[in-house]
């Protein structure tokens, strides 16, 4: 395991590891509060893992390579939309052939738009805006953008909310309480635990860039398992300035 | 609460057993009260029919198996997404007993796709003895191959 410190903040480690990590070994670095973490051989020397870190001493957001290329958007306005845009992006990606991928594909946008539509927005009193078993109309300030492109290798995906108000500590905890055990699934009526533990889980990259108070986008590459070596993945969680 | 059109269910009782034939999407507008109502000895729950399930319907579920837990229940024809599921979330099965499972094959020459039934017999233990590869009937030339790694896809069965 190598640690690249981050001048000033030394809860911002980038963790590499030199062999490859589990998904399960991952989340527990995160949840010790490491948020950049590359299941790579390569190590320190890794191209992308140099990238990051040094946007990260520039304070920048770096673009990994699996975020190149032309994205299709589409704008999610409401819970009843969902269907309707992840039957878009399937027939857009050409995935009715690929059953595997086709159905990551599927739950992950699911949980990703799911996730975003229940939990970003708060009322003044910080309490969720939209209930679950509501349909939830979005206001014109609040609409979720939806980005997606297809390659041989795999599907890049993204959501963007206008809210801003994912924050990191709530999301290791998601996903450490998942690993560690499943016994808080049941009897939950909310909760965005389960769904991330399921985005985590399915994804190749996973990162999150988020402007507290403004916007949290979370975008994340889904392997075509029968071309691309799925062993190595990534997590990062950026965090902008909004001063 | 809005009308559930996504999610349909049949309940048919059949010997000393009731089999519920579950179709379409187990999410948050999925209510599985009526289910509950049978008052059968024992449920076979058929999950063919099942085309989309998200994290609220996983853990509606679940707590829907766990309040049945003095009945026993069979899960059959459970599809790769209910699969994945079984394998990510434990608690999905519960004190459930898998009959069998479909397990999808590719076509590594035109992409063909195409599921094949497996008895619990078959993969028994997470140890699956089920065919590595099947002649393609599509095209005629190709080999279908396990779409995924056998292993971890029976995971749930161990």
């Amino acid at each position: 395991m190598t640690k690249l410190p981050l001048p000033n903040n030394p809860a911002g480690l980038v963790t590499v590891n030199t062999g490859v990590l589990s998904k399960a070994e991952a989340v527990l670095l995160v949840d010790k509060g490491c948020r950049y973490i590359f299941s790579t051989e390569l190590g320190k020397v890794d191209p992308v893992v140099k990238m990051t870190h040094a946007a990260l001493l520039q304070g920048a957001v770096p673009l990994f390579p699996w975020e190149n290329g032309e994205k299709e958007e589409m704008t999610l306005g409401g819970s009843r939309e969902r269907q309707a845009i992840s039957e878009a992006v399937v027939a857009r990606c050409k995935l009715e052939r690929k059953r595997f991928l086709r159905e990551k594909v599927q739950s992950v946008l699911e949980e990703l738009m799911t996730n975003v539509l229940f939990h970003a927005y708060r009322n003044a009193d910080g309490k969720e805006k939209y209930a679950r078993r509501q349909e939830a109309v979005l206001a014109s300030r609040e609409l979720i953008a939806i980005r997606f492109s297809s390659t041989a290798q795999g599907i890049y995906l993204s959501v963007k909310d206008q809210a801003g108000s994912l924050k990191f500590e709530e999301m290791a905890r998601a996903l450490s309480r998942c690993y560690s055990g499943h016994s808080q699934i049941e009897n939950k009526e909310s909760g965005a635990g389960l769904g991330t533990y399921m985005i985590f889980d399915a994804v190749t990259h996973l990162k999150v860039v988020s402007a507290p108070g403004q916007s949290t986008e979370i975008a994340c590459w889904i392997a075509d398992q029968r071309s691309f070596d799925n062993q190595h993945f990534s997590f990062s969680f950026f965090e902008r300035s909004t001063k | 609460m809005i009308p559930n059109e996504k999610f349909k269910f049949e309940v048919k009782p059949e010997g000393g057993s009731t089999r519920i034939t579950l179709k379409g999407v187990i999410d948050e507008d999925t209510d599985f009260e009526a289910l509950k109502k049978t008052g059968a000895p024992a449920l076979v729950v058929n999950f063919k029919g099942v085309t989309s399930i998200n994290s609220c319907g996983i853990r509606t579920w679940v707590n829907f198996v766990k309040e049945l837990q003095s009945t026993p229940i069979q899960y059959e024809e459970c599809p790769p997404l209910v699969v994945r599921q079984m394998n990510m979330v434990p608690s999905f099965v519960g004190h459930a007993k898998v009959s069998s499972a479909f397990v999808p094959y590719v076509c590594d020459n035109c992409e063909t796709e195409k599921l094949v039934l497996v008895p619990a017999k078959d993969f028994g233990n997470g140890n699956p003895n089920i065919p590595e590869t099947l002649k393609c009937e599509s095209c005629g030339e190709g080999e279908m191959e396990i779409d995924g790694n056998p292993k971890q896809y029976f995971a749930f069965a161990k």
